[in-house]
């Protein structure tokens, strides 16, 4: 007996479209998935930057600090940060709480330089008063953390620049 | 008798056979996802990061004399909690640091954000010998804000007591 077999299956045609969707919606969920662990730049301030305490004085319960840009770069403010205690390796006190002018206090931390964002070009100085009335604790070094505004992707935000730290011994009490 | 030697179109057969492929990729799909970690990423601006790789630049100094533990975030990555291990005599217990500290519990709900210090008076077990900072990270995933616990050997900070 013969048995005719149809032998036509999906045309070739189908066949292509079926293949190139399915590669190009599987090359999709994988780009969706890989694209996170592609490592990212590190946040940081460029080489270069740098902020100096040209100058200190404390009288009063005040405590005067005359900052410098001596980098390349201009700095928008920074983390201010003092030990209270003569064998505390940390400065953790922080002292942006006690800055006299209300609008340079960032939230949660820092000092905003005065003016726009990175508004101490390289060489300018700025002077900050800190009201101390309420520290109870002496202070014996001041840290210092320079911060920059800097656009990073699309968010316009606050870069710490941990390598441009200074610290200073003082004697205030 | 006469016998039908007819099976299924192959209209029917193909639409059988993509729906089966269909439901075997799906099964697959589902048992693999569940083997793999989900992921957790974190967004600075520059795109979704996996926050495996965002623990890499997290920065932040510890010290530990005269029973105060003191601890700074320089870096640009909030902290969002942190896990102390406490080592010494052949065990090791690992606990939030908010079980340590009440400072931390009542002012630092957010964590150590950007900039900020900590520093309290903690004591650990007469036997430790040995603690170790081990950063926590906030995420997103599908659900919501998720926890993530950052490497303890590639991420801690460990103090000799």
């Amino acid at each position: 007996m013969f048995i005719r077999i149809k032998k036509k299956g999906v045309s070739p045609m189908i066949g292509y479209v079926l293949l190139v969707t399915f590669v190009i919606v599987l090359g999709v969920v994988i780009y969706n998935w890989m694209k996170t662990y592609i490592p990212q730049e590190d946040l940081d301030c460029p080489d270069g930057t740098s902020l100096f305490i040209k100058d200190y004085s404390c009288s009063n319960n005040s405590l005067n600090i005359t900052l410098k840009n001596n980098g390349k770069f201009s700095i928008g403010g920074y983390f201010i940060y003092a030990t209270t205690t003569p064998e505390q390796e940390l400065a953790t006190k922080d002292l942006s709480f006690y800055i006299t002018e209300n609008f340079s206090q960032l939230s949660p931390t820092g000092v905003k330089l005065t003016g726009e964002y990175n508004s101490l070009a390289p060489n300018e100085e700025e002077v900050d008063i800190f009201d101390l009335t309420g520290l109870t604790e002496t202070i014996y070094t001041i840290e210092i953390v320079p911060i920059r505004w800097q656009k990073e992707g699309r968010i316009n935000r606050i870069v710490s620049c941990k390598n441009s730290k200074v610290r200073e011994v003082v004697s205030c009490s | 008798m006469k016998k039908s030697v007819r099976g299924l179109s192959p209209v029917i057969a193909t639409v059988l056979l993509i729906a089966m492929v269909m439901v075997i990729g799906l099964i697959v799909f589902m048992w693999f996802r569940g083997l793999t970690q989900e992921a957790i990423t974190k967004d600075f601006g520059q795109g979704a990061q996996n926050i495996q790789l965002v623990c890499d630049d997290v920065y932040f100094y510890a010290s530990y004399s005269a029973g105060i533990l003191s601890l700074r975030n320089d870096g640009n990555i909030p902290i969002y909690n942190i896990k102390v291990k406490v080592s010494g005599e052949g065990s090791f217990t690992t606990k939030n640091l908010e079980e340590f500290s009440d400072e931390w519990a009542n002012n630092y709900a957010t964590g150590l954000d950007q900039g900020r210090g900590f520093s309290d008076e903690i004591t650990f077990d007469s036997s430790a010998n040995e603690i170790v900072l081990i950063p926590v990270l906030l995420g997103n995933t599908e659900q919501g804000k998720k926890t993530y616990v950052c490497d303890e050997n590639l991420h801690g900070y460990k103090i000799i007591l």
